[in-house]
């Protein structure tokens, strides 16, 4: 073969020596060498999953046996995590059963006791700070524009004159856009109509988050912190266990609570009496009054959401 | 194709890798905490579901001190107090009444126990009353009529319970039916559960429900709600927000 | 079995040859990939608080590269409608470099979204059948169903395509054809289901519109031409090599030749020609000996040459024994279109269509040729089987030819226009009323509140597009130089439009009113530059082992 032919920089067939595979070799060796050290973060990674709950079923899916070695290894993670047994118990929806929650626009004042009772009741980590509860401070100027509303007011006293108060949280909407978003069907909606997520089942994508048009999901950026001595022991599976880092939660009306017949955390600390909640199926319970007596408006009726969650007034 | 800038080139790659390899093995995988709040904790007892007020009947039925709720103790059962007005012909309120007053009042539902008070003193040592405090011992139950006739309310025949306009007699503890008297509304939304708190058990077959009487939220003397202080609002995941 | 095994090994080993060019390449990828899974596996620790994203703003440059690659993959498919819908043969040479874009692509794609999810070890709850698969009700479900689905398409068009170019068998159409048509439905299919995803929520007004879906098409289709045409150039320019000095020198002198010997070719060629070519053996014996009466065989020594670039003989070649190799000169550089062993055809372009050589073919190893004139070459070709052998090779050569990139040129133009045209529509919509649902954007283009980060990014991508635009409208852009610029703007001006312009504005505000404006971490900037080099790693590597393929040069032939 001439010398001088010229030769493009792809040679052709397998013919390569000893030597310059050798130094291929070498290079890539401390390419593979550079990813298993890149890795080396992973040494830190605390208590990622375990087996069990790697191959953990759907809820929908859990006979009550392995439910019941379910809430068992959840007890024990948590008692590992915080030194506290807690009460871990799966709450099945109650018969004739559909809750609903009213708020009394005429009455909140703004003070937010409903928001820090929710975090204390459902476990939600301290910091990063998770809220399910926002209260809208909206200007009493004849709009129900939300884009007016400010979150961080922060007076010496509420409520401040000119304003009126809109807490917002999950409406456990009939038609749920979070419900229908989700690729992997770990949120939806129960037979009481409590839209709720099993936080096992989750793949954290944040599509519901995306879908929610009342902001009411929230995510775990990372591994959530609650103090010790804070950690309400009262437990149910889908409802205020704590949760890991990449999953979603949101308000499930206290599920631990109610399907106990008991109210949520919120309605039971409001000082004014704002928040409302019962069994709609219900004729004598105070939602059905409202609804039947009241002025009641949903918020962003035009998504065709159908949102269980009605502000009232007070004629 | 030239060797020595092909050996040169993977040399010197190799070096990068393996410097890079050292330097995620040393490197500590501390996670970026953008944000550390300093938060103020949720407060036990602000959330605690206890009303703004304790009415005259729990004040009794839960032992405390109810010693100024004995109004024979200083009045003369033959003849009732008198109403003492002031310049515009409001009532004043009897400064005698004032611990009570204050007694009957839920302190942790505007302080948070880890937000204390600081006391102000004037210059001869006495406690400033805060202007939050002000309404507290007032009279003010209206703003048209105001209601400038403690016996509208009181009965002046038996200081230690109520009457209503034709006469019923109601004991301290049972407030409600005298409030129904003018406020029916109110009270028509507050038997069906639409005013006023309720808690403990919506579902009654499993337990109590709680409801509150008009007193243990509303002074009768001043009901408008004082206003409160609000707890803190919501702090954003990273810093720069 | 074992042919496919050794064909694969032969594969990864071209993959790993180079000059030092090619290993500052991989390696510098390799660098950034190794950077972005360190960045990746602190993020695994400690959650995604590495990144800029929040409750707010729960979605961020992971998506938006995501979406934008999305568009990148489904563009592929604007190489294959010309060549298969519309017959036009300029572009045949080029599909496999489009679904090889795409098949890079789409790896990109899977790999933001595994790296945006909370849980990835959980995405086994994703697999039908053993998890929980939310079809037809979520769009991401579709999602992921296409894009594994495009990605399946192309891995098998392609492996089955260079697999055949590489045994030197005609593809059968019937498992090749129907799936390029599925893949030009599908590809159009991953970018409208991406797209549904955001219009599908009513509570996003920003996305919540129908103009959305063509304005993902646009863009997309300007986008990813572009950087074919650019992709294009560069294969054009890593497969060739400085002009030296030899028998074709850089003046374009030709040394003398070495002498070539000549005779009548005879029954008993055709018949060794038939032995590799069997489609020869359909050839009637009287045709045969009319074609004889014609043809004549060459015998070439190493460094022979048969056919010179720019000259306008009209033979066509039959490569009967040995190798020859087919070299084009282009401008200073010289590069490889053909390098064909026996039963292979060269020449034969130019003795069709009457045009001058297009490269300049010598022999490799001493050959023998058999040389047939462009009259007898018709006439053999009125045979259907030798008709089909001969125009299917006569698109196996690496041409990238100037007109094919405009061509593309010619897509990305229309493309731009509608996609400027859409974008003006929205700002219509926007802007004229007062309306309140618009607010989205009136933040992204000027800014809401006193919050205005994005403001920068919509007008540099604006400037970018209609910059580009107004390049691709004047001739300006026929010159190879300002096509690349007008290539460069539009994909960058593209990348801002549908990552930080549409993504992120639909958050901004939330669904409640609060104003939270996001900023990717250095984190997650480590991690995007991490999977974009990957992608491109992936790329290279696919394309060190295709072009070999479609030159010929690494073949069954050649099998040490």
């Amino acid at each position: 073969m001439p010398a001088t032919e010229p030769t493009p920089p792809l040679s052709s067939g397998d013919g390569i020596s000893r030597r310059s595979f050798l130094r291929v070799a070498t290079a890539l060796s401390a390419g593979v060498a550079a990813m298993a050290a890149g890795l080396a973060p992973l040494r830190k990674l605390e208590h990622y999953s375990s087996v069990d709950e790697f191959l953990q079923k759907h809820y929908l899916d859990l006979n009550p046996a392995e439910m019941k070695r379910v809430l068992a290894r959840i007890e024990d993670e948590v008692q590992r995590q915080y030194k506290i047994r807690p009460h871990v118990r799966d709450f099945r929806p109650m018969n004739g059963v559909e809750f609903v929650y009213a708020l009394n626009l005429s009455r909140c004042v703004g003070c937010r006791k409903c928001v820090h009772a929710c975090v204390a009741e459902n476990n939600q980590s301290r910091n990063p700070e998770i809220q399910y509860i926002r209260v809208l401070k909206m200007p009493n100027d004849g709009s129900f524009d939300m884009d007016k509303g400010d979150t961080n007011y922060a007076p010496k006293a509420v409520p401040e004159a000119g304003s009126f108060y809109m807490p917002v949280q999950c409406h456990q909407c009939k038609n749920p856009p979070c419900v229908k978003v989700c690729p992997v069907k770990a949120t939806w909606q129960e037979p009481d109509g409590i839209t709720v997520i099993d936080y096992n089942w989750c793949i954290g994508c944040r599509y519901c988050e995306a879908a929610c048009p009342y902001f009411a999901r929230r995510f775990n950026f990372t591994a959530p912190s609650i103090p010790a001595d804070k950690l309400n022991p009262n437990m149910s599976y889908l409802g205020n266990r704590p949760r890991s880092k990449g999953v979603m939660e949101k308000c499930h009306f206290c599920v631990q609570r109610t399907r106990d017949g008991r109210y949520p955390a919120c309605v039971e600390v409001c000082p004014t009496g704002s928040r409302k909640f019962g069994n709609i199926l219900d004729p004598n319970s105070e939602v059905s009054y409202i609804l039947k007596n009241k002025r009641v408006l949903i918020l962003k009726e035009e998504l065709g959401t159908l949102p269980r969650f009605f502000y009232y007034f007070d004629v | 194709m030239d060797p020595r800038k092909t050996t040169l080139t993977l040399a010197v790659l190799t070096v990068l890798f393996l410097g890079l390899a050292v330097v995620f093995f040393r490197t500590p995988a501390r996670p970026e905490r953008i944000f550390q709040a300093a938060l103020v904790p949720s407060d036990a007892l602000a959330i605690v579901p206890d009303t703004i007020r304790i009415s005259a009947g729990r004040l009794v039925s839960s032992g405390g001190d109810a010693s100024g709720l004995q109004c024979y103790a200083c009045h003369d059962k033959k003849s009732p107090p008198k109403i003492v007005y002031d310049a515009n012909h409001h009532v004043v309120l009897p400064k005698e009444h004032r611990d009570l007053i204050y007694s009957m009042r839920n302190c942790a539902e505007c302080h948070p126990a880890n937000d204390p008070v600081k006391l102000e003193y004037d210059a001869d040592n006495n406690v400033i009353l805060p202007k939050a405090h002000l309404r507290l011992g007032e009279m003010a139950h209206g703003s048209v009529l105001r209601n400038e006739d403690c016996y509208t309310c009181h009965d002046p025949n038996q200081l230690d319970q109520l009457h209503t306009a034709e006469g019923t007699r109601l004991t301290l503890d049972n407030a409600t039916l005298l409030c129904a008297g003018c406020h029916g509304t109110t009270y028509r939304d507050w038997q069906a559960g639409a005013h006023g708190r309720r808690s403990g058990y919506w579902d009654q077959s499993r337990g109590e429900l709680l409801r509150q009487g008009c007193t243990s939220c509303h002074d009768p003397h001043a009901p408008v709600f004082t206003p409160l202080i609000p707890m803190p609002g919501p702090h954003a995941l990273h810093a720069r927000n | 079995m074992r042919n496919y095994l050794r064909f694969l090994r032969r594969c990864a080993g071209v993959s790993l040859q180079g000059d030092w060019r090619y290993y500052t390449w991989i390696g510098v990828l390799g660098l950034l990939c190794v950077v972005g899974l360190n960045a990746y596996a602190k993020q695994f620790v400690a959650g995604l608080i590495t990144t800029g994203m929040s409750d707010q703003v729960s979605w961020g440059v992971f998506i938006a590269n995501f979406t934008f690659l999305v568009g990148m993959a489904a563009a592929a498919v604007m190489l294959v409608i010309p060549v298969y819908i519309y017959k036009n043969e300029d572009l045949h040479d080029l599909v496999i470099f489009g679904e090889l874009l795409a098949i890079a692509a789409i790896v990109m794609c899977l790999a933001f979204v595994t790296v945006d999810l909370g849980r990835p070890d959980r995405f086994w709850h994703l697999i039908p059948g053993i998890g929980k698969f939310h079809f037809p009700g979520s769009m991401l479900s579709w999602d992921v169903l296409v894009l594994n689905g495009y990605l399946l398409l192309n891995v098998y068009i392609c492996g089955y395509l260079l697999y055949c170019r590489y045994q030197n068998r005609k593809p059968a159409k019937a498992l090749y054809l129907p799936f390029v048509f599925i893949a030009i439905v599908w590809a159009i299919s991953i970018h409208t289901v991406t797209a549904f995803l955001y219009v599908g929520l009513g509570g996003r007004p920003f996305w919540n519109s129908p103009i959305v879906g063509p304005r993902f098409l646009a863009s997309a289709f300007t986008a990813g031409p572009a950087f074919v045409i650019l992709a294009l150039q560069v294969i054009r320019r890593a497969t060739s090599a400085p002009a030296e000095a030899g028998p074709l020198a850089a003046n374009g002198a030709v040394t003398p030749p070495v002498p070539t010997r000549s005779r009548a070719a005879t029954l008993a060629d055709l018949e060794r020609l038939a032995s590799c070519l069997p489609e020869i053996a359909t050839v009637a014996v009287e045709e045969r000996r009319a074609f004889l009466r014609d043809a004549t065989v060459l015998t070439v020594p190493t460094g022979g040459i048969l056919l010179h670039q720019g000259e306008t003989d009209n033979d066509a070649f039959f490569v009967l024994q040995g190798r020859i190799v087919v070299k084009r000169k282009e401008g200073p550089r010289v590069r490889i279109t053909r390098d064909v062993g026996p039963g292979e055809q060269f020449g034969e372009v130019s003795a069709l269509t009457g045009a001058a050589r297009a490269a300049t073919a010598s022999a490799e190893v001493p050959s023998e040729v058999l040389c047939v004139p462009a009259p007898a070459l018709r006439r053999l070709m009125r045979n259907p089987k030798v008709n089909e052998i001969v125009t299917w090779r006569m698109t196996e050569r690496l041409m990238i030819a100037d007109h094919s990139l405009l061509i593309l040129r010619s897509i990305v133009q229309v493309s731009m226009i509608i996609n400027v045209f859409l974008l003006a529509n929205e700002l219509f919509t926007a802007f004229y009323n007062s309306n309140r649902e618009e607010i989205s954007w009136r933040y992204l283009v000027v800014g809401l509140r006193g919050f205005h980060a994005l403001v920068p990014w919509f007008w540099t991508s604006v400037t970018l597009n209609l910059t580009a635009l107004t390049l691709l409208v004047l001739p300006l852009s026929r010159n190879l130089k300002w096509l690349n610029v007008a290539c460069v703007l539009c994909i960058f001006g593209i990348w801002i439009e549908k990552g930080m312009g549409l993504v992120i504005p639909g958050f901004i505000p939330t669904p409640i009113g609060e104003m939270v404006e996001y900023l990717p971490s250095r984190n997650e900037t480590f991690i995007c530059v991490g999977i974009w080099a990957f992608g491109l790693l992936c790329f290279t590597i696919l394309l060190r082992m295709a072009v070999p393929i479609l030159q010929g040069k690494l073949s069954r032939w050649n099998e040490a």
